[in-house]
């Protein structure tokens, strides 16, 4: 009998044993419930954005299931960057000789903002820091998403890199015209690794009373809903560039991941699926992958990296 | 049991006042939940909170005033207006264990116990206790006699009742008798000292939690308590959280 095939992969220098990665903003910031899902087949959990100072977020509804997926605009909530990093230090505590990685996730209302969090993340270790620039449900008190001009995510990126040596994630906008362009902006000014896509935005009406669901209105989309734009732009951006990419969103099964992977992922991020499938999800959609590949003879996650670009 | 993802609307029929700043809200339909279930209350342009079932048939839920919305609630809503509701919500609920049981409830802990003592078989082997700060604050004793349960009442201050904490009571019980299961609802420390009195006299115990609750189906992590969701883990757990 074939050996199974291997899950592993490099993702900037790092190895995970797993491409399936939590994505940012599910499960929210309590170690203990985020070393709850390092107990599944993971390569890496990525935390709750944080940003300098403990952050409240919108009042409720901030986050409503629909036909085909997630609406949220929870307004990233977090406790702060000072006290996140005691949380990521009590994760990589509970995860003790796990192999599973952490991304310390993080965004800021100013360049100013963003350089200091990422130096103060930085002391915590995580595996990687990402970038949030492209939070889709904060544009009243924050502005417009950073993610939305090349010039913008450039200059933020580039300051970041000058002050930590921890590999830079950079978290990516669908909410553009030109994503390959903000992808290779992010990538001249130093990013390690991108991330594709931070939700899609969207509203919901309530049709009895006429009125928006979500207090904050907009929210931003996930699930099965946003898989074709999720994919369409993780095809874009690693046509244009060279840098790793975690693709995300709605994947929820083995063939979602392994579509992900062909559109030129390295990574595969996963969230909404825990609505469908629980915090099972992961090991669920590593069962498939792994059966999908044995089914298909792939030793490897590189034997079907960007086979869509194939044109033979 | 249909499950209601996005807020639908129902009519408020009747409201009932049970003490100076709370109320329990009618409504016109059938809710089919277990005891321990929790739905999510929308008023469009207002905000959305977490409210225990008071009665799945008709669905009520009772609001104690406590913040903005609970006081738009109690001062607002009129018999006619409409709420919105999304739920029933919560995998943890109180199941029934056959013997004596005990219901302790503080301040408006009672709502869910109350849900669970209609569903109770034999009425007569189940006592409640009922806490409060003072006379004024006690809730639900007549509806628990009317439901033929024998009731406890403790205050603070003595002004009703035993004078001290519904665990002190509790506690005077799980010497002298054997109980088969203690169902709490309350605040923290009640509920912990519950859980320790239980662990010491080796009796099962169900207790219902609070946290401040977003998606209220496991998504969100707001709700989380040492890694358990009291929205989905719960809001019913039979072990103190902090210990697992």
């Amino acid at each position: 009998m074939a050996p199974p095939p291997s899950l592993s992969i490099n993702l900037a220098g790092v190895q995970l044993v797993n491409p399936l990665v939590l994505a940012s903003g599910f499960l929210g910031t309590d170690p203990h419930l985020l070393a709850r899902v390092a107990h599944a087949p993971i390569g890496a959990i990525t935390t709750k954005s944080c940003c300098l100072n403990p952050r409240q977020g919108h009042e409720n509804p901030t986050v409503l299931a629909w036909d085909h997926g997630l609406i949220n605009a929870v307004g990233l909530t977090n406790p702060g960057v000072n006290h996140e990093v005691q949380d990521i230090i009590a994760l990589k505590q509970l995860l003790n000789q796990s192999p599973v990685r952490i991304i310390a996730s993080f965004f800021g209302g100013t360049v100013t903002e963003f350089v200091q969090v990422a130096q103060i993340l930085s002391t915590a270790k995580p595996d990687f820091l990402e970038a949030n620039l492209s939070c889709p449900n904060t544009e009243a008190d924050l502005g417009r998403p950073f993610a939305i001009d090349p010039k913008v995510t450039y200059q933020v990126v580039k300051q970041i890199k000058q002050v930590t040596s921890v590999p830079l994630i950079v978290k990516l906008s669908p909410n553009v015209t030109d994503i390959q362009t903000i992808a290779l902006a992010a990538q001249s000014a130093g990013a390690d690794i991108l991330c594709a896509i931070n939700a899609v935005t969207g509203l919901l009406i309530d049709p009895e009373s006429g009125q928006p669901i979500l207090t904050n209105t907009i929210g931003g989309l996930s699930g099965p809903a946003i898989k074709p734009i999720a994919l369409k732009c993780v095809y874009q951006i690693s046509q244009a560039c060279k840098l790793p990419l975690i693709g995300l969103g709605g994947v929820s099964s083995g063939a979602d991941a392994a579509t992900m992977i062909m559109a030129g992922a390295t990574a595969v991020g996963v969230g909404t699926a825990i609505y469908y499938r629980g915090l099972r999800a992961f090991t669920k959609i590593t069962q498939e992958l792994n059966q999908f590949m044995t089914h298909h003879h792939y030793k490897s996650l590189t034997d079907f990296k960007g086979l869509a670009h194939d044109q033979n | 049991m249909t499950k209601i993802s996005l807020p639908q609307p129902v009519t408020v029929t009747k409201i009932i006042k049970e003490n100076s700043h709370t109320r329990t809200f009618i409504t016109d339909i059938n809710l089919p939940a277990m005891p321990g279930q929790f739905v999510m209350i929308w008023l469009p342009r207002q905000a959305e909170k977490p409210f225990s079932l008071t009665t799945t048939h008709p669905f009520s839920f009772t609001v104690m005033t406590v913040g903005p919305f609970t006081k738009i609630l109690n001062t607002a809503l009129q018999s006619g207006d409409r709420i919105w509701y999304r739920g029933p919500f919560g995998r943890g609920t109180y199941t029934p264990v056959p013997g004596k049981t005990i219901l302790v409830s503080g301040g408006c802990g009672c709502v869910p116990l109350y849900c669970l003592a209609q569903t109770l078989k034999s009425k007569t082997s189940t006592r409640v206790i009922i806490g409060a700060k003072t006379k004024t604050e006690l809730l639900f004793v007549n509806r628990f006699r009317r439901l033929g349960l024998k009731t406890v009442i403790t205050t603070d201050d003595g002004t009703a009742g035993l004078k001290g904490f519904t665990t002190n009571a509790l506690e005077a019980i799980l010497k002298t008798e054997k109980i088969a299961c203690v169902y709490g609802c309350g605040p923290d420390p009640m509920l912990k000292t519950i859980a320790d009195l239980c662990r010491a006299h080796h009796v099962r115990y169900q207790l219902s939690l609070e946290a401040l609750m977003k998606c209220g189906f496991g998504i969100c992590g707001s709700c989380s308590r040492k890694g358990k969701l009291v929205c989905l883990d719960g809001p019913v757990f039979t072990r103190w959280p902090d210990t697992l």
